[in-house]
């Protein structure tokens, strides 16, 4: 599997990912939806102890020449942010996968995450989109 | 012809195409032109670069125009609001088209030689420029003039940055330095024939270069080869646009239109109403620069982490007032700048009003413009 698509991830058709572990996910964006937007600027995320809803959004990204809503795969409490991100916003576009996470949730469902994308599955999406554009 | 788009819907490609794509451009559709939004190092790099050192534009997606014969400089002055006709030899400057109403059909330079014009036109308006100037010159009955396509045997590069005049010295067969803001020289640059001159779209010091397109790589790899010590970078449509926001400089399609007057657009002193040679749209351009007109172009600064974009609302409380024309980042401000169409009487310093940023209202406060106070253009 390819670095831009780490293995072991859930993939949404909105460019976040997801990451389990036990009851609580950690939430980010990809590769692809870095690499799109571009520069990274400001990063609007909820504060712990909000609710997010599956699906829901939960921020939004600004980049230099555009901005996109930030959507929740999983549904529950955030339980923390990533402060990083505020300081240093282009730790996002430099690593989607690690320093540049954004949430964390408790999971009121794991079960929503069978729906989701694998790695493979996400990366051909992607290149759909890169061939229809 | 200059039409800016190909059979069946492809998007025309630069003689520099394959350039952006080795460097690693994301290339995107623009005007009808598959074109670099930007390079690996990303928009904030390239600004960077262009405000600290210098920065190389493909702007050879534009068009290039050219007036002859013994009526040229009449003809011309007939359709710029500003006036050509009066410039001496190797001078060049801006100037909107308007249709008879007022509106912008497009904003242009044009370059005064001794015995005719070169009109340079947004990538976005070729057809509808070569269109309006072959009309126009049908129904011309001043002395005649000859209308000559030069787009496409022509490329063209804008050198931008407070290096750029370091980055072609030694290289061009001119005095450059003695060639002033608004001037041009007709020259050789790495042995090739160029025309250069003075100015840009980016607030720094610099020039737009024209040249034959078959030396358009090897110009490109030369003058990117003479700058690389000096922090030069290829630079894309992202940073061209911030850097051009920062100046308060007019997008076409965003602060100009059909619809929008360039007296709305706050460029009332490209339009010289008072020339004794009449020109298209000079009646209601000359009521509207006496009278005031209902909507003006105002710049505006945001704070927090919502940025503005083009299309948004503007709000005076309850009330709706205008519409967001740019917005973005600014690099070298650290927060959001944009321009904004309002209602006249909303258009006074230090007034305060909210933008609609998707379903969140910001506070924005009108202030001067440029927003960027610190460019080395001259």
């Amino acid at each position: 599997m390819s670095a831009e698509y780490p293995a072991g991830l859930k993939y949404t058709k909105e460019h976040e990912w997801v990451f389990l572990e036990g009851d609580v996910a950690t939430v980010g964006i990809t590769h692809f939806a870095q690499s799109s937007l571009g520069d990274i600027v400001f990063v609007e995320l909820p504060s712990v102890g909000d609710t997010v809803e599956a699906e829901g959004v939960f921020g939004s990204v600004e980049a230099v020449k555009a901005v996109s809503d930030l959507y929740s795969p999983v549904g529950g409490e955030v339980v923390e942010i990533n402060d990083a991100i505020d300081g240093d916003p282009a730790i996002v576009n430099g690593s989607p996968y690690e320093d540049g996470w954004m949430i964390k949730i408790k999971v009121a469902d794991p079960s929503i995450l069978d729906d989701l994308m694998g790695a493979e599955e996400y990366q051909e999406f992607v290149a759909g989109l890169e061939e229809g554009a | 012809m200059g039409d800016g788009q190909m059979a069946g819907g492809e998007l025309c490609k630069t003689p520099l195409h394959g350039e952006h794509r080795d460097l690693g451009g994301k290339l995107v559709p623009f005007g009808g032109w598959e074109m670099p939004l930007q390079y690996a190092p990303g928009i904030l790099a390239e600004h960077e670069a262009v405000r600290t050192a210098a920065g190389l534009f493909d702007v050879s997606h534009m068009g290039r125009y050219e007036v002859s014969g013994p009526g040229c400089f009449g003809f011309t002055n007939f359709l710029v609001t500003n006036n050509v006709a009066k410039l001496d030899p190797g001078r060049l400057l801006y100037t909107p088209i308007c249709n008879e109403k007022g509106g912008v059909l497009d904003d242009v330079t044009a370059y005064r030689f001794e015995d005719r014009v070169l009109v340079v036109v947004n990538a976005s308006n070729r057809a509808r420029i070569w269109e309006w100037m072959t009309q126009q010159s049908r129904e011309w009955d001043g002395d005649a003039v000859v209308l000559t396509d030069r787009s496409d045997e022509l490329a063209q590069i804008a050198l931008q940055g407070p290096k750029a005049q370091e980055v072609v010295l030694g290289r061009i067969g001119a005095d450059i330095d003695s060639v002033g803001y608004y001037h041009f020289v007709e020259t050789d640059l790495f042995g090739v024939p160029a025309l250069v001159s003075r100015n840009g779209y980016t607030g720094e010091d610099g020039f737009e270069i024209y040249f034959p397109a078959k030396s358009a790589v090897a110009l490109w790899r030369d003058l990117l080869s003479a700058g690389q010590s000096l922090g030069i970078v290829p630079a894309g449509l992202g940073a061209r646009d911030t850097l051009r926001l920062e100046m308060a400089y007019c997008l076409y399609g965003n602060e100009l239109s059909p619809e929008i007057s360039p007296i709305e657009a706050g460029l009332g002193w490209t339009v010289k109403q008072k020339r004794k040679d009449p020109f298209i749209a000079q009646p209601v351009l000359t009521r509207q620069k006496a009278e005031g007109t209902r909507r003006r172009l105002v710049g505006f600064q945001t704070e927090g982490r919502r940025l503005p974009r083009t299309g948004q609302d503007v709000y005076a409380a309850d009330e709706k007032i205008g519409i967001v024309t740019s917005g973005c980042f600014s690099p070298s401000l650290g927060h959001g700048i944009g321009l904004a169409l309002v209602g006249a009487d909303h258009a006074v310093p230090g007034a305060t009003f909210e933008v609609d940023v998707r379903g969140t209202r910001v506070a924005a406060v009108l202030v001067d413009t440029p927003f960027y106070k610190d460019g080395t253009h001259r």
